[in-house]
C-alpha cells in the first residue's frame, strides 16, 4: 500500500514537471469513469477554504478513499513556493483513506496548476473515488477551477467589504454550489441575501443551492455534502458528467500546450523575440496557425 | 527546471517554529517548493507526509531537547517505507556532542544556531543535485 | 524657541559639510523598530505633555513607584527546572541559598500542553526544557522544604494554568500555608501561545473562558496572586521588533480585560493582579524607552478605555527577562556581556524582576556554574554600579524622552489597526500577528546575511575550532522514571475520588460553571493533569494552527 502511494506520489512529481512521457503514460489512463467525483474549492483567501476541505475530507474518509489536491501560488520573484495548507489538514495525515498532495501553481494564472488534469487521471487510475481540489484563492480570477471539477465550491464569508462586488461579479458565476462560511459572524446575513438572489438563478437546468457552514466548528457540513452529492447525482444524468471530463480533457491539451509553448518560448530572449516576429518573410504567428492547423487535422479525424 | 521539494517539520512539541519558518522562507525565495507541516508532528506523520508529497528532501526543527530520540525515527520511518532515498537534515540547539550520533543514525547534516541561511540553501540544493544524478 | 532653531539648523549645516568629506559608518541609522534616529538629540524634541512627571504619578512613565529600588530591589528571578521534581528542587534550594530572592517555575513540554508524561506525544521530551508535572505528588516534591509563606513563585504555565495553580494551592493547604499569604504568578498568558510560544491546547474562546475563570476565583480566594503575566517576551524572541512587541502584548492585554469584563466582572476587582513580562533586547535606549512608553500606554488604556478607578489598576507591573535569541553558540563567553547590558536596560526601565540568561543557553540547558554567574550580574549591577540609587535616571535625556513618545506613537498606531480588524483574537484568527512577526524575523534574519546586522562571533570577529563548554544534559532515564512513579500513583489512589472529580470538571465545562473548584477537587484526589486536560479536550476540542509561513 505504502509502495503504491510512493509510485503514485513520484508519478505526480514527474507529470507536474511536465517529463513526455509521464504525460504521455498519464493520458492512456481514462477520465471519464463516473465512479468518482472531483470537487472543486474555490473562494477569496482567508474564507476558510483549507479548514472547510478538511471538514468535508474528515467526512468523506469515513467510507471512500479521498485524494486532496493543494494549490498555492508560486512566488513570482524566484519561482519558490510556500505550500502551507497542509498544514490544517494535520489530523488528516494518518488516515489510510487519505492522501494529500501540495501542489505549487507554478506561475500559472487562475488558480490551478497546468497539470493538474494529467493528475486527476493517475488519482482516478489509482481508485480514489472522492477528488478534492483546493485553488489558490488569489482573489477574482480563479475560473478554471469550474473547467477541471466536476461540481464547483465557491466559498465567501462575510466582511469581504467592498470585495463582495468583485466576488459577484468574478467567480460567482462558476458556482455549482455557494457557501457562505463563518456564518456566525455578525454580516453574515447581509451576505445571505446579497447571494441568495445569484444563488437562485438556475443554470443549464441546476440551481445553485447556498449553504451556510462553520467549518471551525463542523457546522453545515452534513449539509454541504447532501448538496454535493445531489449535484454528483444530477451529473451523472444525461450525460452530464461525461460532458464535463470531456471538457476537463480539452482543457488538458490547451494547458499542456500552452506549457509547451511557454517553456520553449522560455529559451528565447524576450527581446530576440519581439525583434525577429517577422523574419525572413515569414510572419510567426502565421506560421503557428498554420502548425497547430495541421496538426490538429491529424487529431481532429472522427 | 524542476524545483526541489522540501519538506520542513516540527517533530515533538517544541513550539519555537521562528527558525523552521525562517529557513522555509529563505528556501522558497531560493527557488524551492516547501512544504511546513506545523507544531508537534509525530515521526510517522512526518514520514507519511514527505512520501506523500514526494520531497527530495526532509528538515528538522527542535529547540527543545528531544533531537536524540525524535530525529533518528524519521530516517527509520523512511527507510522502513522504502523511501531512503528522500535526504533528512536538521537544525536547533544542539549541542556539539550530539552530532556524530545523529549524523551515525542518517541524519546528514545538523544546523546549530548562527548557521547562515545561505549555507543551508546551498547545502539543500547540492545534496539534492546529487542525488538526482 | 527660534534661537534655538536657528543654532540646531547651523549647526547641522556644519554637520553635513563635515559628512561630506567623512562619510558616516551608514546612510541611515534606526532603532531595531525602525525608528530613524537623528545625530543628537536637544530641547527641541521633548515631547510637551511630559514636560514635568514624576514616578508614583500618572502615566507612570518613569515607574510605578515613587522610590524604586531605594527602597527594594527589583526581584531576582531565575527561571530553572529540569528532569524530575526532585532535582528541580535542589536547584531551587541552592539558588535560594545563593541569594536569588524569588523561585520561577520552568516546566517541560508535556506538562505545558497537559499531557501525562506517558503519553505517545511525550516521548523524548519529559523533563527537557523544564521539570516534568503530572500529579500534585510531583508538585509536593517540587516544594518539599520551601516554605511557600516565604518565597514568591512565578510558573510558567500557560494553557493548563488553572491546574498548576490549583496544585500550588493544595501543597500550601498540605503546609498549613493560607491561600491569602501566598505571593507569586502564572503566566496564563494563552493569547500569546497562539502567535510566538505555540503552548497551546484549546482554541481561543474556551481558553479565554478559563482565564477569566482564574481572575474570578483568585479575586476572592487568593488575593496577592498576579493571575496573568501577559507576555511581549516570547513575541520578541518569535522575531517582533520593540514595537511590535509592546503593541500586541497591550492588544492582547486589552483582550483579557475585554473577555473579563464580558464575563461581568469589575475592572477595578481583576486589574490590580494583572503582571506583564518583557524582552530585553540589546538595543540598550530603545528598550529603557519602549519600558517607559509601556507604562504610559498602559495607565491611558486603563483609564481611558476601561474607566479604573484605583490607581493599583493603572500601574503596569512587568517581569523582565533577557534576549535569549540574542545569545550566540559561538564564543559563548561573550553572552555574559550581552546579558549584562540587556539587565541593564531592564533596569534603568523599571522592572519589578528580572531573569538574567545564562552563557550556555543557546547550546542546552544552563548549568550550575552559568546560572551562578547569571545571578552574579544581576547582584553587581544591584550592589556595584548605583544603577538603583536614582529613580529613573535617564528620564529627561533628549534622547529618551524622544524615543518614548515615538514608541508609543507607533504603537498607538498598530493598537489602531488591531481594534480595526475587531481585535487580538479577530486578528490572531486572520493570522496578522503571526505574519507580522514571521515578516520582521525574517527581514531580520536577511540583515545578519548581508552583515548589516554584525553579530559578534557569528558573522564577525569569529574564531576557529571552537569547543563547546560543559553542559548541563538530562539524564535520558527521566522519562522512565517519571513513567513508573505515574503508573505507581495510578495504582495506589482511590480511583472512584478521581472519577468523581473528573466527573465534576466535566459536568462544570459543560454547563460553563467557574472550573476552578472542581479542578481544585479533582487536583487533591490526585487526578493527573493530563487526565482533567483530557476531560476539557474532548468538550473544548483543540487549536487547529492558523498561522502560514
Amino acid at each position: 500500500m505504502s509502495d503504491e502511494l510512493r509510485q503514485l506520489a513520484k508519478a505526480i512529481s514527474k507529470v507536474e514537471n511536465l517529463d513526455f512521457q509521464a504525460l504521455a503514460d498519464a493520458a492512456t489512463l481514462p477520465l471519464d469513469s463516473a465512479a468518482v467525483h472531483v470537487i472543486g474549492v474555490t473562494g477569496p483567501p482567508g474564507g476558510g477554504k483549507s479548514t472547510l476541505c478538511n471538514q468535508l475530507i474528515k467526512e468523506l474518509a469515513v467510507h471512500h478513499r479521498v485524494a486532496a489536491l493543494l494549490v498555492d501560488p508560486s512566488s513570482p520573484f524566484s519561482g519558490g513556493a510556500i505550500l502551507g495548507d497542509r498544514i490544517r489538514m494535520q489530523a488528516l495525515v494518518s488516515n489510510p483513506n487519505v492522501y494529500i498532495r501540495s501542489l505549487s501553481n507554478r506561475g500559472n494564472v487562475g488558480g490551478v496548476a497546468s497539470s493538474l488534469v494529467s493528475i486527476l487521471r493517475l488519482l482516478m487510475h489509482n481508485g480514489f473515488q472522492y477528488i478534492v481540489i483546493e485553488t489558490v484563492g488569489a482573489g477574482q480570477s480563479e475560473v478554471k477551477i469550474a473547467s477541471i471539477a466536476d461540481t464547483t465550491l465557491v466559498v465567501s464569508v462575510p466582511n469581504l467589504g467592498d470585495d463582495i462586488q468583485a466576488f459577484k461579479s468574478g467567480i460567482l458565476e462558476i458556482a455549482d454550489i455557494l457557501i457562505i462560511n463563518k456564518a456566525d459572524l455578525p454580516g453574515a446575513d447581509s451576505l445571505y441575501s446579497a447571494l441568495r438572489e445569484s444563488a437562485q438563478n438556475p443554470r443549464l437546468g441546476w440551481t445553485p443551492p447556498l449553504c451556510q457552514t462553520v467549518a471551525t466548528e463542523g457546522l453545515g457540513i452534513s449539509a454541504l455534502l447532501e448538496e454535493i452529492h445531489r449535484h454528483g447525482h444530477w451529473l451523472r444524468q444525461e450525460g452530464r458528467l461525461l460532458e464535463k471530463r470531456k471538457r476537463a480533457a480539452k482543457f488538458e491539451v490547451l494547458e499542456l500546450s500552452r506549457m509547451l509553448l511557454q517553456k520553449h518560448l522560455d529559451s528565447v530572449p524576450a527581446e530576440v523575440l519581439a525583434r525577429n516576429l517577422n523574419r525572413r518573410g515569414i510572419n510567426l504567428l502565421q506560421k503557428l496557425d498554420k502548425i497547430y492547423d495541421e496538426l490538429l487535422n491529424t487529431f481532429s479525424e472522427v | 527546471m524542476t524545483p526541489i521539494r522540501v519538506l520542513i517539520a516540527k517533530p515533538g512539541l517544541d513550539g519555537h517554529d521562528r527558525g523552521a519558518k525562517v529557513v522555509s522562507r529563505a528556501l522558497r525565495d531560493a527557488g524551492m517548493e516547501v512544504i511546513y507541516t506545523g507544531l508537534r508532528q509525530s515521526p510517522e506523520q512526518i514520514v507519511l507526509a514527505a512520501i506523500q508529497e514526494d520531497v527530495d528532501i526532509v528538515g528538522l526543527s527542535c529547540l527543545s531537547g528531544a533531537h536524540n530520540s525524535l530525529f533518528p525515527k524519521v530516517v527509520e520511518g523512511l527507510r522502513a517505507k522504502g523511501a531512503e532515498d528522500i535526504v533528512v537534515f536538521g537544525g536547533g540547539v544542539i549541542p556539539d556532542a550530539d552530532i556524530p550520533g545523529l549524523l551515525a543514525a542518517g541524519i546528514e547534516a545538523v544546523f546549530t544556531p548562527g548557521t547562515s541561511l545561505e549555507e543551508i540553501v546551498s547545502w539543500v540544493r547540492k545534496r539534492v543535485q546529487k542525488n538526482h544524478e | 524657541m527660534q534661537e534655538k532653531r536657528d543654532k540646531l539648523a547651523q549647526w547641522q549645516q556644519k554637520l553635513e559639510q563635515g559628512k561630506a568629506r567623512f562619510p558616516e559608518r551608514k546612510a541611515a541609522f534606526e532603532t531595531s523598530s525602525g525608528i530613524p534616529l537623528q545625530t543628537v538629540y536637544t530641547s527641541l524634541d521633548l515631547p510637551q505633555a511630559d514636560e514635568f512627571s514624576l514616578p508614583g504619578e500618572y502615566p507612570y512613565t518613569r515607574g510605578v513607584q515613587r522610590n524604586m529600588y531605594r527602597g527594594r530591589l527589583w526581584t531576582m528571578r531565575q527561571y530553572a527546572g529540569f528532569a524530575t521534581a526532585r532535582e528541580s528542587n535542589e536547584r531551587y534550594k541552592y539558588l535560594l541559598s545563593q541569594g536569588q530572592t524569588g523561585l520561577s517555575v520552568a516546566f517541560d513540554l508535556p506538562t505545558q500542553i497537559g499531557l501525562d508524561s506517558d503519553h505517545s506525544l511525550a516521548e523524548g521530551e519529559v523533563g527537557k526544557v523544564g521539570v516534568a508535572i503530572d500529579s500534585l505528588e510531583d508538585m509536593e516534591i517540587l516544594f518539599s522544604d520551601i516554605p511557600l509563606d516565604k518565597v514568591s513563585t512565578s510558573m510558567t504555565i500557560n494553557a493548563p494554568a488553572m491546574v498548576l495553580l490549583a496544585m500550588y494551592l493544595v501543597v500550601a493547604e498540605k503546609q498549613g500555608v493560607e491561600w491569602s499569604k501566598l505571593k507569586g504568578t502564572i503566566q496564563n498568558d494563552i493569547l500569546k501561545e497562539y502567535v510566538a510560544r505555540g503552548t497551546y491546547i484549546f482554541p481561543p474562546e474556551p481558553s479565554l473562558k478559563i482565564v477569566t475563570d482564574i481572575f474570578a476565583f483568585c479575586a476572592d480566594n487568593v488575593p496577592n496572586w498576579n493571575t496573568i503575566s501577559i507576555s511581549g517576551y516570547h513575541i520578541r524572541e518569535a522575531g517582533a521588533t520593540a514595537v511590535q512587541e509592546l503593541a500586541f502584548t497591550l492588544a492582547n492585554a486589552i483582550c483579557y480585560v475585554e473577555t473579563a469584563l464580558a464575563a461581568g466582572l469589575q475592572v477595578d476587582d481583576f486589574a490590580p493582579r494583572l503582571s506583564f513580562f518583557f524582552n530585553a533586547h540589546s538595543n540598550l535606549f530603545e528598550e529603557v524607552a519602549k519600558f517607559r512608553a509601556a507604562r504610559k500606554l498602559w495607565a491611558e488604556i486603563m483609564r481611558d478605555r476601561f474607566g479604573a478607578k484605583v490607581e493599583k489598576s493603572l500601574l503596569l507591573r512587568f517581569h523582565t527577562q533577557t534576549a535569549g535569541c540574542t545569545l550566540t553558540a559561538q564564543q559563548p563567553d561573550n553572552n555574559i556581556v550581552r546579558v549584562a547590558l540587556q539587565a541593564l536596560a531592564a533596569v534603568l526601565g523599571g522592572t519589578q524582576s528580572l531573569h538574567t540568561n545564562s552563557r550556555d543557553e543557546a547550546l542546552a540547558l544552563p548549568s550550575e556554574d552559568s546560572v551562578r554567574i547569571a545571578l552574579r550580574t544581576q547582584q553587581i549591577l544591584a550592589h556595584e554600579t548605583g544603577v538603583a540609587d536614582v529613580v529613573d535616571p535617564l528620564g529627561g535625556s533628549y534622547y529618551i524622552e524622544s524615543l518614548t513618545g515615538q514608541i508609543a506613537e507607533k504603537v498607538r498606531e498598530q493598537l489602531a489597526k488591531i481594534d480595526g480588524m475587531g481585535g487580538a483574537v479577530a486578528a490572531i484568527n486572520a493570522g496578522y500577528i503571526q505574519r507580522e512577526i514571521q515578516d520582521s524575523a525574517y527581514k531580520y534574519q536577511l540583515s545578519v546575511e548581508n552583515k548589516e546586522q554584525i553579530i559578534v562571533g557569528v558573522n564577525q570577529f569569529t574564531i576557529d575550532d571552537e569547543s563547546q563548554p560543559e553542559l548541563l544534559r538530562v539524564d535520558p532515564a527521566v522519562g522512565s522514571e517519571q513513567k513508573q512513579r505515574l503508573e505507581a500513583l495510578k495504582s495506589r489512589r482511590n480511583q472512584e475520588a478521581v472519577e468523581n472529580g473528573l466527573a465534576a470538571v466535566r459536568l462544570a465545562a459543560e454547563r460553563g460553571d467557574n472550573l476552578f473548584p472542581v479542578v481544585l477537587d479533582a487536583v487533591r484526589a490526585y487526578a493527573t493533569l493530563g487526565e482533567i486536560c483530557g476531560v476539557l479536550r474532548e468538550i473544548y476540542g483543540e487549536y487547529q494552527a492558523k498561522d502560514l509561513v
